[in-house]
């Protein structure tokens, strides 16, 4: 039995709902790791651990990398717990460090397919083909179509096509898809203008459901025809 | 002729000038229609995004743009989001938060530098050092990483070797050992903290519930579950005095419901030897740890932590039997199906020469109504996948 369940993992994103504020469930929390409570500070990381965990594996595709920027993280927010002004949740703030720290770490590996700073240079091909997109409108329809049959093995799919994702292009579509950041928080975190995330998310998008339809056609595949003759 | 100003007045004295006033005066009672609920959502779908104020990595603010819906133009967003939790699928290490932690305060993590053994005032170790060395002795046979451990912490060190002859035994999951983390502070990392008694009582008690309720395990343990969080209660708040009949009754339960099962185990066919001694092996251990555990109850402050690791000891000593007796009964139905195959059915008078040697195995009382003599294997055809047979052990006795 987790100790913690998924549910009680206050989502740091959940909005006003039809007048009532949502109350931010770590802030009692927060008030007593400002006094440099431990135990406080541990609760806090087992809250968000998971979660921030995931955000950096996401844009680091390294679990190992993400696990250093965990701690950094962490170590970071504590350390300056006297930063955050409560204007966001908790989990939006030390949200925004993760990804702060990822994005830095990915840059220092100099890795990327698609520069951060020149992002809407793509990975050479043209994802606006007309026919390509239909191809991704496919794969749309076929995501939403089975929705609630099998649906883990969906969601499966789409995990394992943003892995195989330019960094550019993953970056761009879990920070809009997953972590819920508009075009303008985007821009402001990758240093681009809000357009060039728009644009660069389109593209984006077209090649993730590409992926996913390519991976569904192979699974669909029946298995004479993957046999070499 | 009139001034303007003159002009003016005579004007506000006017009737017109009246009905302008009492509209005023009226004002609100003209808004009598109220807007529809769902005008804002429609007007933010069109509105550009809300700028977020700048922010740097070393001391990031965030300005909240939560407030405003998600924009439903975007089939796939909404997907991804419904979705959302499927997406985290990396599950952190243990022992992350005791790297945060030690960065965060590095001067706490000196003394778990100190070496293992270092006597105390100078002298021969004392003698909870030498129970601690005895528990080091068996973990590091199993591989546990204890170079880490606090020198003092015997019940931790002893948890955490129960935990993993849990893991050895795929028991991790059973939620009654996830229950007792809070006692494996090392291994989780959560050393720092101080359990509630009364959350850990009640944790213990309905985790040891839900446990019956997922495996169908024993009844007694909803008995069980309530003595644990007594003698929990107790360890917390009352002296030894009023521990130590909590703890006997504890033990004189589980002793019994231990007896039991093994007892039940000596009915049934051990395939090999091998196996046997490793279940041997599994309970010298725990024993072990719990006579480290007993004996050093008196000595530790930390009374709760001990008789929590105590609790876990012997239920997960129960779990162990409980497991053992189900690949036992799996065994022996796999060859009693092997037999039933390959023996012809007859009756029992239609063979004279049957001197009723060849006693169908494995049956509980077949071997003798209630002996503990287990019985005799069958031949090795018999038993098809079970590999080399050898002569078939009883399990030690209780």
């Amino acid at each position: 039995m987790p100790l913690i369940s998924e549910s009680t993992v206050p989502d740091a994103r959940v909005p006003v709902i039809e007048g009532f504020a949502y109350i931010d469930a770590s802030t009692p929390l927060v008030v007593r790791c400002r006094t440099g409570d431990r135990r406080a500070q541990a609760e806090l990381y087992r809250l968000y651990c998971k979660a921030m965990l995931n955000v950096s594996f996401r844009i680091t595709g390294s679990q190992e990398e993400a696990e250093d920027v965990l701690q950094e993280a962490f170590v970071s927010a504590f350390r300056d717990i006297g930063h955050y002004k409560g204007e966001s949740s908790f989990g939006a703030w030390l949200k925004r460090i993760v990804i702060n720290r990822s994005l830095n770490r990915m840059q220092q590996r100099r890795l990327t397919l698609v520069r951060l700073d020149d992002i809407t240079a793509g990975d050479g091909r043209d994802w606006a083909d007309d026919d390509e997109a239909a191809e991704g409108a496919g794969a749309w329809a076929w995501l939403r179509d089975h929705d609630g049959d099998d649906t883990d093995r969906r969601v499966a799919q789409v995990r394992r096509a943003l892995h195989l994702l330019p960094d550019g292009y993953r970056v761009v579509l879990t920070l809009y898809l997953l972590e819920g950041y508009d075009h303008a928080e985007i821009g402001e975190v990758l240093g681009i203008t809000e357009s060039t995330s728009k644009s660069q998310y389109s593209r984006a998008r077209k090649r993730l459901l590409e992926l996913v339809l390519a991976s569904q056609r192979q699974a669909a595949a029946p298995v004479s025809e993957a046999r070499p003759a | 002729m009139k001034s303007a100003s003159e002009s003016a007045s005579a004007v506000s004295g006017t009737p017109a000038d009246a009905l302008l006033a009492w509209a005023r005066n009226t004002r609100p009672r003209f808004d009598a229609l109220e807007p529809r609920a769902d005008f804002w959502s429609a007007i933010a779908e069109q509105l550009p995004p809300q700028p977020v104020a700048a922010s740097s990595t070393a001391n990031p603010t965030v300005t909240s743009t939560f407030t405003a819906p998600l924009p439903a133009t975007d089939q796939l967003r909404a997907w991804t989001q419904q979705h959302r939790a499927a997406f985290d699928v990396v599950e952190p290490r243990a022992d992350l938060w005791p790297h945060i932690e030690g960065q965060l305060y590095p001067a706490d993590a000196a003394p778990a530098a100190r070496p293992f053994m270092t006597p105390a005032r100078g002298g021969r170790p004392a003698w909870w050092q030498m129970a601690a060395a005895a528990v080091v002795v068996f973990g590091l046979g199993y591989g546990v990483r204890l170079g880490t451990e606090p020198a003092a912490d015997v019940s931790l060190v002893a948890a955490d070797q129960t935990l993993k002859i849990a893991d050895e035994d795929g028991l991790r999951s059973l939620p009654v050992v996830d229950a007792n983390l809070h006692v494996a502070r090392p291994r989780h990392g959560f050393r720092n903290q101080e359990p509630d008694p009364a959350v850990q009582a009640a944790v213990l008690a309905s985790t040891v519930q839900r446990d019956d309720a997922e495996n169908g395990t024993t009844t007694e343990n909803a008995e069980m579950a309530r003595v644990m969080a007594e003698t929990a209660r107790a360890a917390r708040t009352g002296s030894h005095t009023a521990l130590a009949p909590e703890i006997a009754r504890l033990e004189a339960r589980y002793a019994a419901l231990i007896t039991r099962h093994r007892t039940a185990a000596q009915h049934r066919f051990v395939p090999t030897h091998a196996l046997a001694e490793e279940w041997d092996r599994e309970m010298a251990v725990l024993d072990s740890a719990y006579a480290a555990l007993r004996q050093e109850l008196p000595r530790n402050p930390r009374t709760d932590d001990v008789v929590a690791a105590m609790s876990r000891n012997l239920h997960l000593r129960l779990k162990l039997l409980h497991q053992q007796m189900m690949a036992l009964d799996a065994v022996q139905q796999v060859r009693q199906r092997a037999s039933s195959q390959l023996t012809p059915r007859r009756p029992p008078t239609v063979n004279p020469d049957d001197n009723g040697s060849n006693i169908e195995d494995g049956a509980p009382g077949a071997s003798g109504g209630g002996t503990l003599v287990p019985p005799a294997p069958p031949a090795p055809e018999s038993v098809p996948g079970l590999g080399a047979r050898v002569a078939p052990r009883p399990l030690r006795a209780a």
